[in-house]
């Protein structure tokens, strides 16, 4: 545009010239008021506007979507991005409307990404131990280490409230939560417990 | 529930909501407050009878010095971190580290420059220690909770950075308060009784804000 005013009008004010230089440098699309709308609409909702408000909320639910899409598997998308959303919701004061928005945002998003990732992990690691505990007591209880050996044989040496634990979850075919109820102990408890019984039969039988 | 919903159910929940005071403004507060509060604790602990002397030498004096910058150091943090983007000032939240990190390695400095027969280095014989410990303790208990129900108003990402800052900052009243009403200028004292519980507290000060700055 500096190039095109000299050569057409050789008029151009000094001004002129750097504005238009500015303008040939300058991105087409400023990062910053990429999201100036979104900021628009937040600033409306904060002092009372509930349609903005809604606007917002819609917007950044499509950007929270993406962001999530690349980090998540589909399921767990809309859970977590609920998540953030009531969150931003809770955390509309810490805003002031004026500073950059998405920075604001991302880092709610992130804080509540982790946390979901944490419990997730957890949850998983959790079950992984569950799975392997009945993966081991199936593969120890129905496979015939010796055939003169009977499972009563095998829960001879067992201590009697292992013997029980036993017996309910695998002859009986209670599950741990029953077997905790009528022994009066803990799920978990009753599981930990059961693994360890098998890990016993399992170093008698020279497993 | 679905996502639209929840977003009719949030818009329905007066979204009018006057945003929380300046960090300006709550620390200002706050240094009136935890002002008034160590002028309090000093007057009841009083001041060290060579006070004087000790404010001349500049060893001592670079300590207080270093001791009030990780109060204001921890409160600036602890303000920042109520906010979930920090105000986007990221690095105000690392400053107390850098300041204990100084205040350790010049406690270290004059320790390593002491000479080796110095008095200033073990503590006197008979000289109390875990009074001290407990004393920065008692005295940071009401700061620490103001600064936790403040800090409980906004929304931190980092709960456990700022739980530490709050109790980091609360201990650190303790921590010049002593100072100055204590004639042990033994550096094995201090570094144990007085510093190594200050990181302590500032340990579970992360601990507690990792549950009690939930949101």
């Amino acid at each position: 545009m500096a190039v095109v005013c000299l050569k057409m009008t050789r008029k151009c004010s000094l001004t002129q010239v750097f504005s238009g230089i500015v303008q040939m440098v300058t991105p087409a699309e400023n990062p910053i008021d990429k999201y100036a709308e979104l900021t628009a609409l937040f600033r409306a909702g904060l002092a009372g506007d509930g349609v903005a408000y809604g606007q917002f909320l819609q917007k950044t639910t499509l950007i929270l979507r993406r962001m999530l899409g690349k980090k998540l598997p589909p399921s767990d998308v809309e859970d977590v991005v609920q998540d953030i959303l009531i969150s931003l919701h809770k955390a509309r004061h810490t805003h002031d409307g004026q500073r950059p928005l998405m920075p604001w945002v991302f880092a709610i998003a992130r804080f509540r990404l982790n946390d979901y990732l944490r419990k997730a992990y957890s949850r998983a690691g959790h079950e992984v131990y569950v799975a392997n505990i009945e993966e081991n007591a199936a593969a120890d209880v129905t496979e015939t280490y010796r055939e003169d050996e009977s499972i009563g044989e095998l829960l001879q040496d067992l201590p009697e409230r292992q013997k029980r634990i036993l017996t309910l979850l695998y002859l009986e075919g209670h599950t741990a939560k029953e077997a905790g109820r009528l022994l009066d102990m803990g799920e978990s408890a009753i599981k930990v417990a059961a693994h360890r019984a098998i890990k016993k039969i399992r170093e008698r039988l020279g497993g | 529930m679905n996502t639209q919903d929840l977003i009719a159910q949030l818009i329905q929940k007066a979204p009018q909501k006057t945003p929380l005071r300046g960090p300006v403004w709550l620390a200002a507060q706050l240094v009136l407050v935890l002002a008034a509060y160590g002028l309090t604790a000093q007057f009841f602990l009083g001041l060290r009878p060579d006070i004087v002397a000790q404010l001349s030498r500049l060893a001592f004096s670079a300590e207080i010095v270093l001791l009030v910058l990780l109060i204001f150091s921890s409160l600036a943090a602890a303000i920042m971190a109520m906010y979930p983007d920090a105000l986007q000032k990221a690095y105000v939240l690392k400053i107390p580290y850098v300041v204990f990190t100084l205040l350790a390695g010049f406690i270290f400095l004059q320790w390593a420059v002491m000479p080796p027969d110095a008095g200033a280095v073990l503590p006197v014989t008979g000289s109390h220690g875990m009074e001290c410990a407990l004393c920065i303790g008692a005295v940071a208990l009401i700061p620490a909770a103001l600064l936790f129900f403040l800090i409980r108003q906004g929304a931190s990402v980092a709960p456990l950075q700022a739980g530490s800052f709050a109790v980091l900052a609360a201990a650190g009243v303790g921590g010049p308060t002593l100072r100055l009403a204590e004639a042990n200028d033994s550096l094995l004292h201090l570094a144990v009784w007085h510093y190594v519980p200050t990181l302590i507290f500032a340990i579970i000060g992360a601990v507690a804000g990792k549950w009690l700055l939930k949101w």
